[in-house]
């Protein structure tokens, strides 16, 4: 019997000499071939007797017992107790073959095992084979292409980081992976929220890492039990192991370290009322540079700003951000016209801490108790400015 | 030269009512739209191509609704489950991940399962997952009946109808940069009245938002988008994501009970929550610090009394009364240690490892379980009567 893993190319045909069967007479046994490297992968059963293919032809592609024929299934390791069903797949009968092909592909690392019940009137037999594709070695090219904010003074209630990666990761167990380590170099626990979903972007080269609010909110009971994760005055750094697997399953190259120091609280809201616009030269193609007094978040900050001309039409260009997210630019694809413009700033722009535009993170309602409803969601505002 | 003068005015433009209202226009809406006046609008045979497969709910008929996040769709599918199971027994399936790896041809640790929801009458298990990891990680939906027997929603050509998430970051929403970045996560979904409700949170802007449509879906939804606040001992008022949540009627009102992320519980009366208003839940419990409250649901007991049942990441299953709920003041309590409880006080089942939790038979719950000696994931039952 042909038992072991197969070559990564190869066409396994396992015959069903030395498997135990019982019956011994002339006729030729059955054949047991595994297609691994094809699409879609299958196992063949091949030389089955004509009584046997007419009863299986009877069968419909999915019929619960086909399995009790011919069926695929996952070794057991050793510290397995229970039993397990076969893999799930469609059969399908052709001349003196059955054919399986898999719902899923066949996994890299994971042992199979095929039975075949050849039993007929002669007698009972199990022909077996086993099968494996094996894991194939990684190469680490990932690694951190940064962390967001990137300031190094960061305010004691921060909300979020945002980690940027340069190839897709495997989400699922970044909190194994990433910590929050203070100046003793103890990892301050407990700090991120944990969610059964972890926020990564679409393309998987983003993750957003929110501080657990309970322990970022005032008055709420984990912030006084446990403490703020971030104490004003003390240096802290976020840090990112190797070990965090790419979507390839590969570790990272290398891991990635952003140190900062902690500033206070900031309960205010961005006042875009306080910004600086200044237009620079060369004159007419002069880049609108909008500079906050702080960083603003990246994601947000990107997003959020549109400048529109007289008529309110948004003014095509290109936008980026600068100096730690506290600066947003835009450059017209057109030379500025002389007129009125206004910024439009979209309500839910966060500052580092998650104060938006119209709302702080948390309003005190005994000192507020008026007037917090005209906060809705979409409120946005505007900065009208003049281009002479 | 060229010179900008900035004007002092600034002015504040709510633009929030209308934009909250809208649905983004799509081939898939138009492909929706299509199908009204059928007897089930929306509902067609076709590929359901999930891109994540999120939390689901089942109606009381057996039609199965799963988020899609990272899709934003929700979709409603007909499971064609025409079993029917009037048992009262309960269920126990040891080592259910191994087995259900083991049916999808690969090992425990090459799966993660999301969800667990029961069918209302076959009684047969659902599990939302993903086969695989990384690059390979393929989304799906399977069926674990009562003797063990695994298999495989048939996605491929199912009856179905889908609807996107209101409001939810278009898939193909782009950075000034080019890159789609934006995403929305769904914590918990719920069939109410005819209406759909979805809790989650965004990748990017931190609020707490609470989407209804109506279902059946008839095409374009006109959905309800809501900014969810809770207050800390009636004090500080916060956003956050709620976790799960359950509908109920509180005091002859129709209500949600929603667990946080922190631990508060929080009772919302349900006629409050219209579009663009900003909601105010009523803190009325906390179960303590240092614990998220992962699945939520209500049932009656053997003696006609109905109580509401959390699983905890870092307490014990944990019963409450709905009649404490809605007779409670808001919590205006303050902390005294660390890890107490606080507001209306609920009884500590004695039952710990409670990942997901749902309504079974008519006698018992049912639960996924890790088994804290084994290490195992398993799905019990339990039964009412000691609830």
């Amino acid at each position: 019997m042909a038992v072991g893993r197969t070559s990564p190319t190869a066409l396994i045909v396992a015959l069903a000499v030395g498997c135990t069967a019982a019956s011994a007479d002339d006729r030729s046994a059955p054949e047991i071939a595994v297609e691994l490297h094809r699409t879609p992968q299958a196992v063949e059963v091949r030389g089955l007797d004509r009584a046997t293919v007419r009863r299986l032809e009877q069968l419909d592609p999915d019929d619960s017992t086909w399995s009790s024929w011919v069926a695929v299934y996952v070794e057991r390791t050793d510290t397995d107790t229970a039993s397990t069903p076969p893999v799930i797949g469609r059969y399908a009968v052709s001349g003196d073959r059955v054919r399986f092909e898999p719902r899923f592909p066949f996994a890299e690392g994971v042992a199979y095992r095929v039975e075949v019940d050849t039993a007929d009137s002669r007698g009972s037999a199990v022909l077996t084979h086993r099968f494996a594709l094996p894991s194939a070695a990684r190469a680490r090219t990932t690694r951190v292409t940064g962390v967001y904010p990137s300031a190094t003074r960061l305010p004691s209630n921060l909300l979020r980081w945002y980690v940027e990666t340069s190839a897709p990761m495997e989400p699922g167990n970044a909190l194994e992976h990433v910590h929050l380590m203070d100046e003793a170099g103890r990892e301050v626990q407990g700090a991120f929220l944990a969610l059964d979903q972890e926020l990564w972007d679409p393309g998987r080269r983003r993750l957003t890492l929110l501080f657990d609010p309970g322990r970022v909110k005032r008055g709420v009971r984990t912030n006084v039990e446990s403490g703020a994760p971030l104490i004003a005055g003390r240096r802290y750094r976020l840090v990112i192991d190797d070990g965090w697997l790419d979507g390839n399953g590969a570790q990272l190259a290398s891991g990635f370290e952003h140190a900062f120091e902690v500033a206070g609280a900031d309960r205010q809201s961005p006042d875009p009322n306080s910004w600086d616009l200044t237009l620079g030269s060369p004159g007419a193609r002069g880049v609108l540079a909008v500079s906050f007094g702080e960083p603003l978040d990246h994601a947000l900050a990107a997003r959020m700003l549109t400048v529109l001309d007289a008529g309110g039409t948004p003014v095509p260009g290109s936008v980026a951000l600068a100096e730690g997210d506290s600066v947003w630019t835009f450059t017209p694809a057109q030379p500025w016209v002389t007129g009125d413009y206004t910024l439009r700033v979209g309500g839910a722009l966060e500052d580092l801490a998650g104060n938006n535009v119209v709302r702080a993170f948390d309003v005190d309602r005994r000192i507020d108790s008026a007037g917090v409803d005209r906060d809705v969601a979409g409120a946005t505002r505007t900065v009208p400015f003049r281009v002479n | 030269m060229t010179s900008l003068i900035r004007p002092t005015r600034l002015a504040l433009v709510v633009a929030g009512m209308t934009t909250l209202l809208a649905t983004r226009d799509g081939a898939t809406a138009a492909d929706l739209s299509n199908n009204v006046g059928r007897t089930e609008p929306g509902m067609r045979f076709s590929a359901v191509q999930l891109q994540s497969a999120g939390v689901m709910h089942f109606s009381r008929d057996g039609m199965l609704f799963v988020a899609d996040p990272r899709g934003a769709a929700i979709y409603a599918i007909d499971v064609a489950d025409t079993q029917r199971d009037t048992s009262t027994t309960g269920i126990q399936i040891k080592d259910v991940d191994g087995k259900i790896a083991a049916a999808l041809g690969t090992t425990r640790d090459q799966i993660r399962i999301v969800d667990m929801v029961t069918h209302p009458l076959s009684h047969s298990l659902y599990f939302s997952l993903t086969r695989g990891k990384g690059n390979d990680a393929m989304p799906t939906v399977v069926r674990v009946t009562k003797d063990e027997k695994v298999s495989v929603l048939p996605l491929e050509n199912i009856r179905n109808a889908r609807a996107e998430i209101p409001d939810a970051p278009a898939p193909d929403a782009k950075t000034p940069w080019g890159q789609p970045k934006r995403t929305f996560s769904v914590t918990d979904i719920a069939l109410v009245d005819d209406e759909l409700y979805i809790a989650g949170l965004g990748n990017e802007e931190f609020a707490s938002t609470l989407r209804r449509m109506p279902y059946p879906f008839v095409g374009k939804e006109s959905a309800t988008t809501l900014e969810m606040y809770h207050t800390s001992h009636d004090r500080y008022e916060t956003a956050s994501p709620i976790e799960s949540f359950v509908a109920i009627d509180l005091g002859g009102k129709p209500s949600l009970v929603a667990g946080y992320g922190c631990s508060p519980i929080v009772t919302l009366t349900r006629a409050e929550l219209t579009a663009g208003k900003h909601v105010r839940g009523k803190t009325v419990a906390e179960l303590g610090g240092g614990n998220r409250p992962f699945d939520m649901i209500r049932y009656t007991n053997a003696k006609g009394k109905e109580y509401i049942l959390i699983a905890n990441s870092n307490r014990t299953l944990t019963r409450l009364d709905p009649e404490q709920l809605a007779a409670a003041k808001a919590m205006t309590s303050s902390v005294k240690q660390a890890w107490e409880p606080a507001g209306v006080g609920y009884l500590p089942v004695a039952i710990v490892g409670v990942l997901q939790l749902d309504n079974y038979n008519a006698k018992n719950v049912v639960m996924l379980k890790r088994d804290i000696e084994s290490g195992s994931l398993d799905v019990v039952s339990e039964t009412m009567t000691w609830l």
